[in-house]
Parts: C-alpha cells; sequence; structure tokens
C-alpha cells in the first residue's frame, strides 16, 4: 500500500512537471525533454508484464491529453514499456533484475543506471519527434532534436530520481 | 486447450503490448488537426485557471519591457492617426455629400474590423504543431476564425473557444496558412512553417520576376478572410529561385513568438457574407 501511494505521487508529479514545466520552458527549438518517461524507468523491477504496459498506456494518455498530441505520448511510452524487461536483462544483468527493486542510481550503480536509462529515453525520444514530424526532410534537424532532447532529458530523469523516495534502496523511505 | 492457455500466458506481454499499441496507432492515424484542438481545448477546461496564473506571474516580471513597447505603439498609433485626419481648413466650403453623411450616420461607420484585447496564457514553440490559449473565451465575444496579432505582428488565429479560453493556432503550426505580400509590390505569395526555426517562416510561390532584396518587408494581404490587410509578418532574411519559376523566401517573423505576452484578437465583421458570398459561387460552379 505503501508503495502504492508512492508511485501514484510520482505519476502525478511527473505529469504536472511535464505539462507545466518540462513542456513549457522551452530551452531552444531542439529541447523539448520528455521527463515523464522517469515514471516507466523507476517501475520496480519484479512489476508484472501486464501492470507495466497498462501503467504505460495510462501515463502516455495523461500527457497526450494535456499536450494535446493525440496518441504521439501513449505510442513512443508503450514502445519503451514493452522494451523496458528486455532492456534491464541485456544492459543491467539477470542476477539484479532477479533480486528485484526499483532500478535507480543506488541499486544498480551510476553507470548501469546512465547505460539503461539512456538507451530506453533515446527509444522515448526518437519515436515521439519522429512521429511528431513525420518527414524525411529534415532528417538531420529532427536527428539533432532527438540526441539534445536526449540528453537532457536524461540529466533530469538523473535528477528526478534523486529527488524522490522510491530513490531509497529497496524503493521505501529508511532513516539514513 | 490447457496448452493454449499456457501459450498464451507466455505471450500475453506481447499481445497485450501489441494490442494496447495498435489501438493508440489507431487512434493516432484518424486524429485530425480538429481532434487536437479538440483534446487542447478539453485540458485547458481542467487546468485553464492553473495555466492563467502561471502565466501571471510570468507577465508580472515583463510589465516593463510590456509597458514601453505599449508607449512605442501608442506613440506611432498617434503618428499614424494625424496623418489620417483631414486638413478642415481647406475643405471649409466643400458641401458634403450623400454618401458621406451616410458614411457619418451609419452606427458602424466604414468599420471592417472589431479588436479585442487578450493575454497569451499557455504558449509553446518547440513543437511541430504549436497552440496558443487565450485568456478570453466565448463570453468575451471570441470566435473561431478571428485573427491573433501583436503590436509586433501577426501571432496566429483563433480555431476553438470554450467559455472563457480560446485555442489559437499558431504561425509555428504546420498547418498554418496565409498569403503574404512584399510592401510596395503586388507579387503575394502563400506563408507557412517548416518547423525548424521558431524566428523564421516561408514565403513560396513569390515569381521570379519579382523584385526582390534582403530585408524587404512582407505584409498580410487582402485576400485573407482572417488577418486584415498590411499587418506587419518580417522581413525577408535569404531566398532562393525553385525550379526556375518561383522564389522561396525565408521570412524572419518580425514578432518573437518565444515571448508573446499581450495580443489582439481581429474580428473581421464582413467575414460571414464574403465567406457565403464566395461559397455560393463555387457551389454554383461546381453544378
Amino acid at each position: 500500500m505503501h508503495k502504492f501511494l508512492e508511485y501514484t505521487i510520482l505519476f502525478v508529479a511527473m505529469v504536472l512537471l511535464q505539462v507545466f514545466l518540462f513542456s513549457r520552458i522551452g530551452i531552444s527549438m531542439y529541447v523539448h525533454p520528455l521527463v515523464y518517461i522517469a515514471f516507466i524507468l523507476l517501475l520496480p523491477m519484479e512489476i508484472p508484464g501486464g501492470w507495466l504496459l497498462m501503467l504505460a498506456t495510462l501515463l502516455g494518455i495523461s500527457v497526450d491529453f494535456f499536450m494535446g498530441t493525440a496518441g504521439i505520448n501513449t505510442i513512443s511510452t508503450l514502445f519503451v514499456a514493452f522494451c523496458r524487461p528486455t532492456a534491464l536483462l541485456l544492459l543491467v544483468g539477470k542476477d539484479e533484475v532477479k533480486d528485484g527493486g526499483v532500478p535507480n542510481v543506488n541499486r544498480l550503480g551510476l553507470k548501469k543506471f546512465l547505460r539503461y536509462a539512456g538507451v530506453l529515453i533515446f527509444l522515448h525520444s526518437a519515436l515521439f519527434f519522429m512521429l511528431e514530424t513525420l518527414s524525411w526532410r529534415f532528417f538531420y534537424v529532427t536527428l539533432l532534436r532527438i540526441v539534445l532532447s536526449t540528453i537532457v532529458t536524461l540529466l533530469l530523469v538523473y535528477f528526478c530520481q534523486r529527488l524522490f523516495a522510491v530513490n531509497r534502496p529497496g524503493g521505501y523511505r529508511s532513516t539514513e | 486447450m490447457i496448452k493454449l492457455i499456457l501459450f498464451l500466458k507466455k505471450i500475453h506481454f506481447f499481445l497485450l503490448f501489441i494490442i494496447l499499441e495498435a489501438l493508440a496507432i489507431h487512434y493516432y492515424a484518424n486524429s485530425t488537426s480538429y481532434t487536437k484542438v479538440k483534446l487542447v481545448t478539453a485540458s485547458n477546461y481542467v487546468v485553464g485557471g492553473l495555466y492563467a496564473q502561471l502565466s501571471g506571474v510570468h507577465s508580472f516580471f515583463n510589465l516593463r519591457r510590456e509597458n514601453r513597447r505599449l508607449v512605442e505603439e501608442l506613440a506611432q498609433l498617434h503618428n499614424e492617426l494625424d496623418a489620417l485626419r483631414p486638413d478642415t481648413t481647406r475643405y471649409v466650403s466643400v458641401p458634403l455629400s450623400a454618401r458621406d453623411s451616410a458614411l457619418l450616420l451609419d452606427p458602424a461607420g466604414g468599420r471592417r474590423y472589431e479588436y479585442y484585447e487578450a493575454r497569451v496564457v499557455n504558449n509553446t514553440f518547440t513543437r511541430q504543431e504549436n497552440y496558443i490559449t487565450l485568456n478570453k473565451g466565448a463570453l468575451d465575444g471570441m470566435q473561431p476564425n478571428m485573427a491573433v496579432i501583436s503590436g509586433d505582428g501577426i501571432v496566429g488565429y483563433i480555431l476553438s473557444c470554450s467559455d472563457h479560453y480560446s485555442v489559437c493556432m499558431s504561425v509555428l503550426n504546420r498547418e498554418f496558412n496565409t498569403s503574404g505580400r512584399i510592401k510596395g509590390e503586388d507579387y503575394f505569395g502563400s506563408i507557412y512553417w517548416d518547423g525548424v526555426s521558431y524566428e523564421y517562416v516561408t514565403l513560396t510561390e513569390i515569381p521570379k520576376y519579382a523584385p526582390i532584396e534582403k530585408g524587404d518587408t512582407i505584409l498580410t494581404t487582402d485576400y485573407s478572410s482572417i488577418f486584415p490587410p498590411d499587418v506587419m509578418i518580417g522581413t525577408v532574411e535569404s531566398f532562393e529561385l525553385q525550379n526556375a519559376t518561383y522564389y522561396e523566401v525565408k521570412v524572419k517573423l518580425h514578432t518573437n513568438m518565444a515571448r508573446v505576452n499581450y495580443v489582439l484578437a481581429v474580428k473581421y465583421l464582413d467575414a460571414e457574407e464574403r465567406e457565403a458570398l464566395e461559397e455560393s459561387v463555387r457551389y454554383s460552379e461546381g453544378e
């Protein structure tokens, strides 16, 4: 129950931050950080596949509703959720996944976390920006947007996972 | 049977993904710009007040700049008004004609446009389809297809209104389209945004024999039933001959779309009459 509450807060916080902050700051034409994906990245490793996909759908629909993007966010978030178990196995290792827990820096170590988050964020941004542009005419501009947005998103996701309570080992608040 | 269930259990993750993704793609593929506007209007209904609060904080810090801009605009309007004011001493002996008195007595005068002030409460420019939300809605007299301009130039036009908010098509939307002409010339072309930079739009289909130079001013035309004529769009940054037949012109927007704050919504009073007429001609030609 404790866990459920924590993830509900994370969900709401991610959607609100995305809609009111990250989609509005407008650092540059080429940077549109899609930080809400941190919610999918930070779900416990032992979560059942069905739950993962359902939560991804819910998250995508919420962000689509507020951004007015008619499905782009849902499509890319679902894809990331689908790739997550494989990415965890390949990039983090079978043993770690078996032990479960929240895949954050404390649990995986910085190097593994950045590798895991980086790949998934790249996939997410690539799908998002390609669907948004839907044209090969500005291929290099789109590519630049994907790469720069991935880097900024990765940085912001790193800070987000540090800020949230789910950061603690095992995903719970503990006395430090 | 048991084998089938076991098999389904094995691939349920993949199956569920395919079903959900197919639904999402189906929705996306069938979405039109109308769907997106409906979504934005609906979400504004939920969080419009919050957007307004946030932009209130933002505009508080811009008051100084905004004031200066208003004073500049006031000075410019005074100058224009002075230039328009007839020199009464010269016409003192000329009697008014019937047409003049009709013009004077008509309550609407010769007025063709009505202006409403509004504030931008939500604005993006980093996406391919950018929309602007205004803090005035249907109850304030806003309606779809009103032009939105700032003191600097064009900003967009209204697509949809709820009671207290309006959603506008930003110039920075790949579906935005209007016509533009070179100041001082009769050559015109269509204006659209290519989605690359928030500072530039493209003016295309300018005939190759049009005299065009870097720095030329681009204005709106009379052909639009949305924008009033002679509103500033921007200045020519560079141009290129396409297929040896027409110029494609890169136009630097005069409005800073990233900082647009107070705007004017413009209602074209004759729009209905004009559209009905144009529509009737199109209809009778089609028969």
